[in-house]
């Protein structure tokens, strides 16, 4: 649909747009000639291109500055906690969109404010909870302290899908036969599959970028997910300025994501934009 | 309801409710206890001191320059933010070659981790060899220190608002997507200029999408911490600080562990309140009819 009108307002925000979008690919794509540069052409000159490509540097930072350590940290822990946060709240979701009783909505209430409430709040709290239950630099505390703190959100996402769904075809399995538990299971959780993997996305995306808990809660060196890592390699800037291997390392937390952003990107905005009409 | 049913109500509810509330709910609780208390977190010994903490936080310099900080990021990156998001909205709802495309390149930096984005964007605003200076230089302007401790807070709003505003820009496009075709159509043939069309018809039809897309960039601008944190440094200077990193500070320490948990705590519910205060605020301020589609 096009406007009517050549209004320079037009023109100008048109250029705005088409050179915001340039310098989002310029970055991108610096940042991958950056990992691949030496250190001395790097700090040749912003513009300098790499003679030859430097793939050491993935080398570096994906062995020698361990990496790979805190890659897999962060696929186990991300896995994990996004199972559990659709395990946990999928259920949940389903009767506090689906059924009456008179809690049900205070509960709804209560979990909406979680939203609202900064990390900041229970920062300090979940670290003594932690410490007093020996989860404290563990993975599992991680995960678990990850699935609680999303279940707000992604419970607020999964009722408003499952409110969408049609109750006849609940009702018929019923009258079917079928027990309370697998008409859950067998046939309303398989229908609400699209709020399913948008939860799924929305919530691994984040934990994988999720940095000041997993900061907060573990400080043990091989333990570290990548995020956390990452930010150690960039703290050793100051004694060794390896930095071309400081962009691979940036290179290798961006690229699952972009990887999986170029799958899913529909997928994913679609999910966001769902969420918002609410 | 069948009793079948209500036999589910129970177990399926229980794993959510029991981790939030021992993991969520609870420790918010205890938090708000603890701001009453001066704790160092070493010893045992916490001294319940009344609203002493709060009252600190009136007189205390280094809050409000965080304050003052978290203010310049909700507000005046706020502004920008959605400035530029309406703007680029109404123009890809207007007829835009490769429009997906664009939509998911300016989501893209929304969804990279902060901490990449931080290394990123430190390097982007060196003074010697960085992105910025060198453009300034080839068109025979002077360098500017990006990261001086003067600048170094508006520098990363720049780069806030930057990997912020396609975010909000396609939860805007999602509402205006849903207005039919037809209401446009009929605008044009009235003669309305586009600016028209976006205040009389997009905007207002989008209005619901917008508060809630404002609410949402309250909460996150509040709690803001992990791209301003990495951004700053080995020790990011107090100058930069927001809330939410002097929160973090005060618990965890820089270099030196300070350990003042009481204080820190105190600081927590402060920002709560703050994001109450937003939330309610915002609802206010967008409470008006709303045009049914």
């Amino acid at each position: 649909m096009k406007s009517n009108d050549r209004s320079i307002l037009l023109v100008i925000g048109k250029a705005l747009l088409y050179i915001w979008v340039i310098f989002i690919l310029f970055v991108l794509g610096w940042i991958v000639l950056a990992s691949l540069k030496t250190n001395q052409e790097l700090f040749d000159g912003f513009w300098k291109l790499p003679e030859t490509l430097q793939w050491g540097n993935y080398y570096t930072a994906w062995v020698q500055s361990d990496l790979a350590s805190y890659f897999f940290n962060s696929v186990i822990v991300v896995t994990v906690s996004v199972l559990g946060i659709v395990l946990v709240s999928a259920p949940a979701a389903y009767v506090l969109s689906r059924f009456k009783f008179f809690w049900k909505e205070p509960l709804t209430l209560l979990f909406v404010i979680g939203i609202g409430i900064p990390y900041q709040a229970v920062l300090i709290p979940i670290y003594l909870l932690l410490l007093k239950t020996g989860l404290i630099n563990s993975h599992l505390g991680l995960i678990i302290v990850y699935v609680a703190l999303s279940l707000p959100f992604t419970i607020f996402i999964l009722t408003g899908f499952f409110q969408t769904l049609p109750a006849e075809v609940e009702e018929a399995a019923a009258i079917d036969g079928a027990s309370a538990n697998t008409v859950f299971w067998k046939v309303m959780l398989p229908m609400a599959r699209p709020g399913l993997i948008t939860v799924t996305i929305l919530n691994a995306v984040s934990l994988w970028n999720e940095f000041l808990l997993a900061k907060a809660y573990i400080n043990v060196n091989d333990k570290y997910t990548l995020s956390v890592g990452l930010y150690q390699f960039y703290q050793s800037m100051q004694y060794n300025s390896d930095w071309v291997s400081l962009f691979a390392g940036v290179v290798i937390i961006i690229f699952p994501i972009l990887i999986f952003f170029l799958w899913l990107s529909d997928r994913i905005i679609e999910g966001m934009t769902a969420g918002s009409g609410k | 309801m069948n009793n079948e049913k209500k036999k589910l109500i129970i177990p399926y509810l229980i794993p959510a409710m029991a981790l939030y509330l021992v993991f969520f709910i609870g420790p918010a609780l205890y938090g708000l206890w603890i701001s009453f208390h001066d704790w160092s977190g070493f010893t045992k010994d916490m001294d319940f001191v009344g609203l002493k903490n709060y009252l600190n936080i009136f007189e205390d310099p280094i809050y409000w320059q965080s304050f003052k900080n978290m203010m310049l990021i909700l507000l005046v990156g706020g502004i920008f933010v959605f400035f530029i998001a309406l703007l680029f909205t109404s123009l890809m709802s207007q007829g835009v070659t490769a429009k997906k495309a664009i939509r998911a390149i300016i989501f893209f930096p929304n969804i990279i981790a902060p901490i990449a984005l931080a290394i990123v964007w430190n390097y982007l605003y060196r003074y010697d060899i960085g992105f910025f200076n060198s453009v300034l230089k080839i068109v025979g302007i002077d360098p500017v220190n990006w990261t001086s401790p003067n600048n170094i807070m508006m520098s990363a709003v720049i780069s806030i608002v930057w990997y912020s505003t396609g975010f909000y820009a396609i939860i805007l496009l999602g509402g205006v997507d849903k207005i039919p075709n037809t209401y446009f159509e009929a605008a044009r043939i009235e003669g309305a200029s586009t600016f028209k069309i976006f205040t009389k018809v997009t905007l207002p039809l989008i209005w619901d999408v917008f508060s809630i897309a404002v609410i949402l960039w309250g909460i996150n601008a509040i709690r803001l911490f992990d791209f301003l944190f990495a951004f700053g440094g080995p020790e990011p200077p107090s100058r930069m600080w927001n809330t939410a990193m002097y929160q973090y500070i005060l618990g965890f320490g820089q270099r030196t562990p300070i350990y003042q948990l009481g204080y820190s705590s105190a600081v927590a519910v402060s920002m709560v309140v703050v994001v109450l205060i937003f939330v309610i605020t915002g609802r206010k301020l967008f409470k008006r009819e709303v045009y049914e589609l």
